[in-house]
């Protein structure tokens, strides 16, 4: 029934033999909607990953400050913490950034716990056959890709020399790679037993990098920070919390700044539509003004250029949305990720979880089809209520 | 109308093949293995490909949600090749 029905041959005729004249618009449209929603894909993606994995965070982070920067953390406040009331699962932490001076790069160098069972597993179910025994009483480590990319384009093909605070020489084994499915998290990490780490940052056996710990109790948080302005003077407080917010607006500014360019984009094509319908001698006048010289009603030429639009609004929205999907999560977003995680430090290519967030991408959809409805009907409708004569002429 | 049936199809087919993939994409897996990093480490950074940085005076303001040697994430720096 629908294939018999004489409007939507006609639509389909006026659709197909204008192909020049609606591709133009349709790969523009396709383009702008392809890179926005691209944009948004990858924050979103990243946004929730991120968001997922602060589950595992600890509620606190505390630090030593000496003078404005960060310093190394006396163990002893470990027995001070631990004598707040409600807090429960304090852990020393032992990581760092190590700088390497040649290549002007940095790794995240973490220090893990033999004896930190649930690490422990954790590990082995990270890389399977791993031997923790062997891995724990060698200095060996566990490394990220780009880490390991970095270390073989600088000959480093087995072992890497680490230059201690003391100015010696450690030479650790690389032991296993992370899987590159990780490199969100681990493209520059370095995972070592803690005595090794300290080593390396030069700690004593009394220091430490900061302490976590937990609050179990989200009423005490504020309390608990009072309590812990009291053990030093020195302490640098970072709450879980403030780490989400900064996960929450993470790329706002940058999405933001894509949006603006996206908008201005959108008015630009509209104003170029909105001027293709309203002149004097255009194609279009033409065409609205035998229409209505056949006998079409102004209603019907509205309804025809709806559908007409309708077509190449809800086309172009899914080819564009269909091709960012497939850049940014089958194709990992070249060249458009490195804006988001960045380029100065070692390459990272990561896999990004598909998170598509509906609410963005309808607003997208409204913000791109009003407007071309608007810059195709409104000059349609103005050309349909003048006499034919005068629009054909 | 043949043409409009064919381009309506393959829009259909296009569409359907992303949102297969996104249902049938095993998110859990991910999920737990970035858990596992976490619970390895306790550090929830991502990867960030920024210079090496410390803060040169006193109150200058820290943006890194993690790492006071990083700079911070809301800079807009567009990289070009090396």
């Amino acid at each position: 029934m629908l294939s018999s029905s004489p409007f939507l041959h006609f639509l389909t005729l006026l659709l197909f033999k204008q192909k020049r004249k609606h591709l133009g618009i349709m790969l523009i449209s396709v383009v702008m909607i392809a890179l926005v929603s691209a944009v948004l894909f990858i924050s979103s993606s990243l946004q929730k990953t991120l968001l997922d994995t602060l589950e595992e965070q600890a509620d606190f982070t505390v630090t030593r400050i000496e003078a404005g920067r960060p310093v190394s953390t006396p163990l002893a406040w470990v027995d001070k913490i631990m004598e707040i009331e409600g807090v429960s699962e304090v852990a020393p932490r032992i990581h760092g950034r190590y700088f390497y001076a040649p290549g002007e790069e940095s790794f995240l160098v973490v220090g893990i716990d033999f004896f930190d069972e649930q690490g422990a597993k954790a590990l082995q179910s990270l890389i399977k056959g791993i031997d923790l025994k062997h891995f724990f009483a060698g200095e060996s480590m566990i490394v990220g890709e780009g880490v390991k990319d970095f270390l073989q384009k600088h000959y480093y093909h087995d072992t890497f020399s680490f230059k201690t605070p003391r100015g010696e020489f450690k030479q650790v084994k690389i032991h296993k790679v992370l899987p590159g499915s990780l490199n969100l998290l681990a493209n520059d990490m370095i995972i070592m037993p803690i005595d090794l780490a300290r080593e390396i940052f030069g700690l004593r056996e009394d220091e430490v990098t900061d302490i976590t710990f937990n609050v179990p109790n989200d009423a005490e948080w504020d309390n608990v920070i009072g309590k812990l302005h009291l053990v030093d003077y020195e302490i640098r407080v970072v709450e879980k919390r403030e780490v989400q917010k900064a996960y929450e607006n993470l790329y706002n500014y940058k999405g933001g700044i894509f949006l603006v360019l996206y908008i201005i984009a959108l008015l630009t094509l509209m104003l170029i539509l909105y001027q293709r319908y309203a002149m004097v001698y255009s194609h279009e006048r033409k065409e609205i003004g035998i229409l209505r010289a056949v006998g079409w009603s102004i209603r019907d030429i509205l309804k025809l250029k709806f559908d007409e639009t309708l077509s190449l609004v809800i086309s172009s929205f899914l080819i564009g949305t269909v091709v960012a999907y497939g850049y940014v999560f089958v194709l990992g977003a070249p060249v458009l990720i490195e804006i988001f995680l960045g380029g100065a430090n070692l390459k990272n290519q990561v896999q990004l979880i598909p998170e598509v967030s509906f609410g963005i991408l309808g607003s997208i959809f409204l913000l791109y089809a009003v407007p071309f409805f608007a810059a195709v009907l409104i000059p349609s409708w103005r050309v349909a209520v003048i006499p034919p004569k005068e629009a054909m002429r | 109308m043949k043409q409009f049936f064919v381009a309506a199809t393959l829009l259909l087919l296009l569409t359907g093949l992303a949102v297969g993939h996104y249902l049938f994409e095993d998110k859990r897996s991910h999920k737990e293995a970035f858990l596992a990093v976490v619970a390895v480490t306790g550090i929830v950074s991502p990867s960030l490909s920024t210079a090496f940085y410390e803060p040169a005076f006193l109150g200058e303001k820290v943006e890194h949600p993690v790492s006071m040697q990083m700079q911070s994430l809301n800079r807009m720096e567009f990289v070009y090749a090396e």
